[in-house]
């Protein structure tokens, strides 16, 4: 947004008509210590895409997301997420999606992103089974080497625990995605779910499951300043709670909504000190 | 006396048949239409409602019982409006998206239970303009504006809407706001009459912001 995209604008599309300025975000993300870039693709579904009138160019973008994501990285050692977001419709018989559009759609963006070399496929900000069961298995279909499966969580109206808004809980979502052949299962985004939260909802993944965990929270909750909307938590408090999530379990740490360079950096400096010491690998 | 025990629980379960036989079964006793909808699926919406905010259910099961209380409300919709029936609305709602926001599972949500509520429910999709909404209420004159917004991006139109309303002399018009990064102290800060934070929240507020319309207290 900082970069000038207008609001509400296809920013995915960005892959193409501005390469240089996604570039130039996700190097600042490198630079603050990042491993992983997750590529600029989100939304780039042939039915996301579509909302902005650009269904055609599925291929495209989703290529040149990966092609940036990968040039950021530069001469670091790291890998490249392809990103796959929700298609922004509920599923037959919920919604008015038919299951095997929705496949469709998720195979064309994963076999896209595969294609042209994401080290894996991050399957993110998920709430249904359903979809996360048609994203993994269309990952795999694509030949994806590794697949993130990630849960958007909420927390409950009384506050004693987190699930989706379709009502899924964290160790079902695990166990699910486990079963379904996921090589990681995340957490990111959410609501009330800050890097506190994820401790604990990692703690629930590991009673579930064996794979690696990852969890990106975001930066708190928004609040309005002065007619902007900004995410509060500061680099500091969010990586305070890292050692926890750490400690609970979790092999992959990063940041979702409202989080900076500044966030990045401060999450990379909290999980070298773990390290140092002397937990983790 | 119609079995309206039964129809809310096959509303809340979402057989559509059982409640479309139910309705039409409770018309065949001569039983006014306004009384099958404020007993039968009014009363069972908002028993979906509350477990819905309590998490009790989530929104595939709202889902299906709000199509099991359309396959009633078609019965019963070409009765509602007939010469006098004395039956009105509970209120008249204009419901949107904002500009350059594409997402809409959770206002979908909110038009389905609003109409579950007795609310007459115009709605006008996603990406809408401070131009689309006003020609909209010039039409349809709401009582009600729904606003959503799923971005952080996107919610600052919220006040766009609200300030183009209050200076074009729609003041009277109530505007109701609500998604995923908005608050109560958001809409307080833009000037919206009022916030919720889901869909039967959002219910609760239209008919608050309504005063209460004669449906929604029918069956109260």
């Amino acid at each position: 947004m900082a970069a000038g995209l207008e609001p509400g604008g296809c920013g995915e599309s960005w892959n193409l008509t501005h390469p240089e300025r996604v570039l130039a975000i996700q190097r600042r993300y490198v630079e603050a210590g990042a491993d992983c870039v997750t590529t600029n693709t989100f939304g780039a579904s042939r039915l996301m895409l579509a909302r902005h009138g650009h269904a055609g160019l599925v291929r495209d973008v989703n290529q040149a997301g990966v092609r940036i994501a990968r040039e950021a990285l530069g001469a670091r050692d790291g890998w490249v997420l392809g990103d796959i977001g929700p298609l922004g419709a509920l599923l037959e018989p919920y919604g008015e999606l038919p299951e095997a559009e929705a496949r469709a759609a998720l195979e064309e963006q994963a076999s896209a992103l595969v294609e042209a070399g994401a080290d894996a496929l991050i399957i993110e900000t998920e709430t249904s089974l359903e979809e996360t069961g048609l994203a993994i298995e269309a990952a795999r279909a694509a030949g994806a080497a590794s697949i993130i499966a990630s849960l958007a969580y909420g927390l409950s109206a009384d506050g004693t625990f987190y699930v989706t808004m379709m009502g899924v809980r964290p160790g079902r979502a695990a166990a699910f995605v486990a079963e379904r052949g996921a090589h990681v299962a995340g957490l990111n985004c959410g609501t009330g779910v800050d890097m506190k939260a994820v401790a604990a909802i990692v703690r629930s993944y590991r009673e579930h499951t064996d794979l690696p965990v990852m969890g990106q929270p975001n930066a708190g909750t928004p609040v309005l300043d002065h007619g902007q909307v900004r995410y509060r938590q500061t680099p500091e408090e969010m990586a305070a709670a890292v050692p926890e999530v750490l400690a609970a379990g979790a092999g992959i740490v990063g940041s979702c909504c409202g989080s900076t360079p500044a966030h990045t950096a401060a999450i990379r400096r909290a999980v070298d000190e773990f390290r140092r010491q002397g937990h983790g690998r | 006396m119609p079995d309206y025990a039964l129809m809310k629980r096959c509303l809340y379960d979402g057989k559509a048949a059982d409640v479309e036989r139910l309705t039409r079964e409770a018309l065949a006793e001569g039983r006014p239409a306004g009384e099958v909808l404020a007993e039968g699926l009014i009363a069972g919406m908002r028993v979906v409602g509350e477990d819905f905010k309590h998490n009790v259910l989530y929104v595939p099961e709202v889902l299906i019982a709000a199509r099991a209380m359309k396959a009633g409300m078609a019965v019963l919709k070409p009765l509602l409006g007939a010469q006098g029936a004395g039956v009105k609305p509970a209120g008249v709602l204009l419901m949107g998206t904002v500009k350059g926001d594409v997402h809409d599972i959770g206002k979908n949500l909110v038009c389905m239970m609003a109409e579950g509520a007795g609310f007459e429910v115009h709605d006008l999709g996603v990406d809408q303009s401070i131009e689309q909404f006003l020609a909209a209420t010039e039409r349809y004159r709401p009582d009600v504006i729904g606003m959503s917004a799923m971005l952080t991006t996107t919610m600052p139109y919220m006040k766009v809407v609200i300030d183009g309303y209050r200076e074009r002399g729609f003041g009277h018009v109530k505007i109701a706001i609500g998604g995923a990064p908005t608050s109560r102290t958001y809409a307080a800060e833009i000037g919206a009459d009022g916030y919720a934070p889901d869909a039967s929240g959002a219910v609760d507020l239209f008919l608050r912001l309504v005063g209460d319309g004669p449906v929604g207290t029918a069956a109260a």
